[in-house]
Formats: C-alpha cells, sequence, structure tokens
C-alpha cells in the first residue's frame, strides 16, 4: 500500500504542469530586485585570483580592456565589465586603462552598462589622463595583432574623435610591449583563444577574463597559465562585489540568480529521482 | 586567362603572404615586419568594405520579395520584408546622418534594439528550465558520470552555492581545474594541429578550396 502511494507520488511530480514552475521561476527573479534582497557570497579561488591581481600591478600599469558586449549577452557581461571597471578605476595603485571593442555595438553598450549599474567614476580620474575609450576594431583576430602592433597606426582617433597622439595618456602606450595585463569580457570561444596567441603567445602578456558563464570552459584550459584569473558571468560579478565590499544591481541579480539556479537545482534533482523511482532503473513499476 | 585571374594570381598571393606572416612571426626582420603589419591592416580594411555587403545582400534578398507581395517562405512575407528593410534604413539614415553618438541614435539603440536583442536570450532560459526539468534522467553509470559533475557546477555557479554548501567549492574547482581542461586541452591541441596542417596546406598551395573550380563563376 505504501509502496503504490510512494510511486503515485512519483508520478505526481513527473507530471507537474511546467506553467507554474515557469511564474515562479518568474518570481524568484523579480523579488529579489523588487524588494532589495542580497545574500552573503563566498568568492571563488579564481574571483580572488581576478581581484589580487590588478590590486597588486606595479603603480601605473596599462589595463586594455577588450569589451565583446552585445544585446544578447549583456545581462552575462555587462556586470563583470561595470565590476571590473570599479576596480580598475578604485584601485591604490593608479592603473591606466584603454577600452577597446570586438563587436560593432560594443560602445553603445558601454554606456548603457555604465548607466544601469551606476559606474561611478572617481572625481581624481580624468579622460585621456587615467582612461581611454576607443570604438570597434574590425576584423577579429587580425583587428587584434594589428592593434598591439601598432596601437596608434590601427586607432589614430579615440571614440570620440579626439587624436590619439593629443592623449596625454597615450604618449607611452604605442603597442602590446607596453600593456600591463589583457582583461577580456566575452560569450564567444573566438575571443578567449585569438587574445591567448596574439597578447599571450606574441607578447607575453598576462590575461584576465570576465567571460559570460557559458564561456568559461573555454577559458578554464588556458587557466592559471595565460589566464591568470577570471570572475565568471553574473555570478562572478556579484563575488567580485563582495570582495570590493559594494553591492547595487549586480548584488541584487546575483541574488536573483542564486535563487532561480536553487530551484533548477531542486527540479534537476526531482527528476533524477522522480524518473528513477517511476522506472526504477529503466523497468517500469 | 581566366585561369590565370581566378585561380593563379590568387594562389600566388595567399602563398606570398602566408610566407611574409610567418617570417613576421619568427623573426623580428623589419622589412618582414613593416609587410606583415601592413597586411593585418589591409585586412581590417577588407573587413570594413565587407561590412557594406551585408545591407546590399538584405537588399537583394527583400527587394523582389515586397515587390511580388511574396508569401514565400512564410505567408505575408513581404510585410516581414517591409519591416526589415523598413528599419534597416531607418538605423542606416540616423546613424550616418547624427553620428552613433547622438541622443536619438542612443534613444533608438536603448530603448528598441537593447530589449528585443537581450529578450532574444532571455527566452532561453525558460526553455532551459523545461530541458533540466524533463531530460535530466539517470539511465546508466555513464549518464550519472555526466549528470553529477553538472548538478555540482550548477550549484557553484550560483552565487549562493558554495556558501548553502561548502563543500561545493572544493570539488568544483578540481573539476574546473583538472578534469575539464584534461578534456578541453585535448581538444583545443586537436584543432590546432587542424588549423596549422590546413595553414601549410594553403601555403603550399594545396588547399584551393576558397577559389572558384574550372570553369565556375564566383557565386554562381
Amino acid at each position: 500500500m505504501a509502496e503504490t502511494k510512494s510511486d503515485n507520488i512519483w508520478e505526481r511530480i513527473q507530471k507537474i504542469p511546467i506553467l507554474p514552475l515557469r511564474l515562479l521561476f518568474i518570481a524568484l527573479i523579480i523579488i529579489p530586485l523588487l524588494f532589495g534582497i542580497t545574500i552573503p557570497m563566498t568568492p571563488s579561488t579564481p574571483t580572488k585570483q581576478y581581484y589580487d591581481f590588478i590590486r597588486n600591478m606595479p603603480a601605473g600599469s596599462v589595463v586594455l580592456f577588450d569589451s565583446q558586449m552585445y544585446g544578447w549577452n549583456y545581462g552575462d557581461c555587462a556586470p563583470g565589465c561595470a565590476s571590473t571597471l570599479n576596480l580598475i578605476l578604485n584601485s591604490p595603485n593608479n592603473l591606466k586603462l584603454v577600452i577597446v571593442f570586438e563587436g560593432s555595438d560594443g560602445p553603445m553598450w558601454w554606456a548603457t552598462m555604465q548607466k544601469d549599474y551606476k559606474v561611478t567614476i572617481p572625481q581624481n580620474k580624468k579622460y585621456g589622463v587615467d582612461y581611454v575609450q576607443y570604438g570597434w576594431y574590425v576584423g577579429d583576430e587580425r583587428g587584434f595583432a594589428a592593434l598591439l602592433d601598432n596601437f596608434w597606426g590601427y586607432y589614430p582617433k579615440d571614440y570620440f574623435g579626439t587624436d590619439t597622439s593629443t592623449i596625454p595618456m597615450m604618449q607611452n602606450i604605442h603597442s602590446g610591449k607596453d600593456i600591463g595585463v589583457v582583461i577580456s569580457s566575452t560569450s564567444l570561444s573566438a575571443l578567449i583563444d585569438f587574445e591567448v596567441r596574439q597578447a599571450y603567445g606574441r607578447y607575453g602578456i598576462p590575461l584576465l577574463s570576465a567571460p559570460a558563464g557559458m564561456t568559461v570552459m573555454s577559458v578554464i584550459p588556458y587557466y592559471p597559465y595565460a589566464y591568470k584569473g577570471y570572475i565568471t558571468g553574473l555570478s562572478g560579478a556579484a563575488q567580485l562585489n563582495s570582495l570590493m565590499g559594494i553591492g547595487g544591481l549586480t548584488s541584487l541579480e546575483g541574488t536573483a540568480f542564486s535563487f532561480m539556479t536553487l530551484e533548477a537545482f531542486i527540479l534537476a534533482i526531482l527528476g533524477i529521482v522522480g524518473g528513477y523511482m517511476t522506472t526504477r532503473g529503466g523497468k517500469k513499476t | 586567362m581566366s585561369t590565370v585571374f581566378k585561380r593563379t594570381i590568387p594562389i600566388i598571393l595567399t602563398i606570398l603572404i602566408v610566407l611574409v606572416l610567418c617570417v613576421k612571426a619568427f623573426t623580428n626582420e623589419p622589412n618582414f615586419t613593416f609587410w606583415g603589419q601592413t597586411f593585418q591592416t589591409w585586412s581590417s580594411l577588407i573587413v570594413t568594405f565587407a561590412t557594406f555587403l551585408g545591407p546590399i545582400v538584405l537588399l537583394i534578398y527583400h527587394f523582389p520579395k515586397i515587390m511580388k507581395k511574396a508569401n514565400e517562405p512564410i505567408k505575408n512575407q513581404w510585410i516581414y520584408s517591409i519591416s526589415t528593410v523598413s528599419i534597416m534604413i531607418i538605423y542606416i539614415v540616423v546613424g550616418v546622418s547624427l553620428g552613433s553618438t547622438s541622443t536619438t541614435y542612443q534613444w533608438l539603440y536603448n530603448t528598441w534594439y537593447g530589449p528585443v536583442s537581450g529578450l532574444l536570450n532571455a527566452v532561453t532560459a525558460f526553455f532551459a528550465l523545461s530541458a533540466i526539468y524533463r531530460s535530466f534522467r539517470v539511465r546508466s553509470f555513464e549518464s550519472l558520470l555526466l549528470i553529477g559533475p553538472a548538478l555540482i557546477i550548477l550549484l557553484y555557479d550560483a552565487p549562493i552555492g558554495v556558501t548553502l554548501f561548502p563543500p561545493i567549492g572544493p570539488v568544483s574547482e578540481y573539476l574546473f581545474a583538472y578534469i575539464g581542461p584534461a578534456a578541453f586541452r585535448g581538444f583545443t591541441v586537436a584543432a590546432s594541429l587542424g588549423s596549422l596542417i590546413f595553414c601549410i596546406r594553403t601555403a603550399l598551395g594545396w588547399e584551393r578550396g576558397y577559389l572558384p573550380s574550372e570553369g565556375e563563376s564566383r557565386g554562381a
């Protein structure tokens, strides 16, 4: 009797309609964002390495930030870009930041990201002295190789039309030899590979990455040799924020992401156990 | 004469450029460095010109459908074609005339393109949820080996995962540090060797897949 009842429960669980689960999914995303709920987060080892690497770079080092943000990967890449931008601009070692874009949409999304995630540029940091923004470099790997060989030749003007030769910060930045680290934010494996080949392989520049969650497996083969650390998508960005002691939208999104992942995890466990109980290893009871 | 232009000259150019780039990569010879960088810049310029091909191809595809009020490949295709072409023209006109940093273009981008583009990716989350619920089944020992680590990584990827279940942290980092790279590095090395062989074949003029065959016109 008890066995029949148990089987019925598992079968009922298997037949739960998907609509309520989807509604729960939406609620778990919305509630933390609406009510400002945040949870404690434990930074992973690669996140700590990412944080430590940037904070421990020699004073005045040049950071080349290669962003590949589009609409479809914005949710996963933008938090990492915002957290990294906060980390670099507030780092005590006075880093110099050069921003370039692998995608044509990059500059647009960069501006949106700064507004959405309220990236505050410290008052002592000035455009052209502490950071510079360039536009889209065309040709993927060929473009990246060309700009590392001859930065001024590839980018005669910055994104806003100022001559590179007149930008104070750029006076000491001519090629890959002048760059201290390349940080990439992407959801495409190709960007990871060509930065390893062109920046690490040809110039020995250490790399950091803020990939989207689905791209992290492309970073792993090169970690911890070429890539010294990485933050994985939204989750990594939230962890980085917790290391910096700041909250904001990233932490809220991290909480929402945690809740929806927990639901997915519970459903997966129910699916596995329920599937086993109803079929008993392949034999329907 | 036709064969010379279609096959012989492209093959000679390919071999020449590959040789220059190879010598540049392995030596510091100034002439090869200069020409290598020049070829890279030309390559970027060619890609820029290729960007213009996109709108032209789009027009070549959609314009006849609008003129003929086509209902293929889907019903009322011509209405969708009008929509596609109109949106493209609006973005091009505003972007070229006012610039991509103008308020109008930013508004068009942030109000329309951004949310629609994000939405396309976001809806896949719901399909992923259904897939997890319905397809995670342990039917064999091999599937257990696949699903077990997948569940651990799923939880590790959520910021709350390690906080709730601390042992997940070291287990996941072990998987990331040893098991994942072992498989992925093998894949990367194999793919790289394949690329290397392809490059050598191209440099020697043996790889001719990018050329039209004898008597065939390009794009036919």
